[in-house]
């Protein structure tokens, strides 16, 4: 009988059940067997591999120290001499989507063995690590676990056999902007032709080639003298005053407001919340300064350094998706023009 | 992406965040790291004086980003 693959599978501390964002800063652990939706990749891998350890990382402790903290769990990862490796899925789970592109993109560089993830288009890592990885397409929540761990599991069979001959949309997984020769019965020439004539018609066509879109912004010109200039701040982290009287969501918001903070030497713990779902609160809710430091302005604005616009913009950045994170930045422009803000400093949690 | 949509605009914007190489492959222009996804501008194991202190150090670097 053949031997079993052995396999590494890496997952969060809230898939691991050991808590929420309370729990985003435990660091490595390492446990024998599946755990988690270990669990169900192990079914999807039946007697083809046996998922011999798992490796649990709170979302912060490796997102906040990524080059430190990758090559510690890729030790661990190397301790079990595995043939597969597995991370994930992340679906929209920013912090984990990085931390899985990055621990695949290290293994499959260090052990040259499979390497698998997946998760959501709008998932950053899918943008950072596309091009270093195959990143298997996911939905946006665990609602699809099972589909996502079966795919993952069939997938490093492929990639270890190297059967991964698909176009992306065959494969499931995204883009990685490599040119593939393929065989065709029409000279490129005529496909050319067929393809201007289509589009000349307003008929569908499929490019052979699709450009990368770039929406590169020109760099605004820098502030010359900070004396001179109104700086606002803004944050996606979620600050609103006490009992969100907007009733701003808790995820996914589609606008921001602005709140004064006219009068005020420092934003006081009392007067202040924070709606946002994506991180542990407890430190900002202590003190608010943490994420729009008031205080730290008023010094420097007695000091004579700079002029501070006295109403801060929020809005709620958790898995905003990007045609409402370009709204909220479309108006914060307008609102910028309009009342003479000539600069901004946006706190991102 | 909020970010460059000021910056579109011709606001010259600093993004003081943890994860910044989520903002380089958006194509952000202006990045300020900062210590810390929970507390951007905060030092938690410092007294309170203290940490204002360094609060204050946070935000120059931050504004400093501005002018360059």
């Amino acid at each position: 009988m053949a031997q079993k693959l052995r396999a590494v599978h890496y997952i969060n501390q809230f898939f691991a059940q050991l808590g929420g964002e309370d729990s985003a800063s435990v660091g490595i652990q390492v446990r024998q067997g599946p755990v988690g939706p270990g669990l169900g990749l192990q079914k999807a891998l039946g007697d083809r591999a046996e998922i011999v350890a798992t490796i649990i990382c709170g979302d912060n402790y490796i997102a906040e120290k990524l080059d430190e903290v990758v090559p510690q769990v890729l030790q661990e990862i190397k301790s079990c001499a595995p043939d597969l490796f597995f991370a994930g899925p992340a679906f929209n789970a920013g912090r984990y989507g990085v931390a899985c592109g990055a621990l695949c993109a290290a293994v499959k560089k260090e052990l040259g063995i499979p390497a698998v993830t997946a998760m959501y288009q709008e998932n950053p890592g899918v943008e950072l690590y596309r091009s270093d990885l195959f990143i298997l397409k996911a939905g946006d929540n665990a609602r699809t676990m099972a589909q996502e761990t079966q795919k993952m599991a069939d997938f490093a069979f492929k990639l270890r056999e190297n059967q991964v001959q698909g176009f992306p949309e065959e494969e499931g997984f995204y883009e990685r902007g490599w040119m593939k020769l393929t065989r065709s019965d029409k000279l490129a020439s005529q496909r050319g032709v067929d393809m201007l004539l289509a589009k000349l018609q307003h008929r569908p066509f499929q490019t052979e080639i699709p450009l990368p879109h770039r929406d590169e912004v020109p760099r605004p010109a820098p502030v010359k003298d900070l004396r001179h200039t109104t700086v606002a701040f803004a944050t996606d982290g979620g600050l609103y005053p006490a009992g969100n009287p907007d009733k701003m969501p808790p995820a996914n918001s589609t606008t921001f407001h602005a709140y004064s903070m006219d009068g005020q030497d420092t934003l006081k713990k009392e007067d202040y919340t924070i709606i946002h779902n994506g991180f542990d609160k407890t430190f900002l809710l202590q003190d608010p300064n943490r994420i729009v430091p008031l205080d730290a302005m008023r010094t420097l604005e007695k000091e004579g350094k700079v002029r501070m616009y006295p109403e801060f913009l929020s809005t709620t950045g958790l898995t905003t998706n990007v045609v409402n994170s370009q709204k909220i930045g479309k108006s914060m422009a307008q609102y910028c023009r309009e009342h003479n803000i000539d600069a901004v400093v946006l706190t991102s949690t | 992406m909020i970010v460059k949509e000021l910056e579109r605009a011709g606001i010259p914007t600093v993004q003081y965040c943890n994860m910044t190489p989520v903002a380089e492959s958006i194509g952000v222009n202006r990045i300020c790291p900062s210590t810390s996804i929970k507390y951007p501008f905060g030092a938690p194991d410092l007294p309170p004086e203290e940490e204002k202190a360094a609060r204050v150090k946070m935000l120059e670097r931050a504004l400093d980003c501005l002018t360059e």
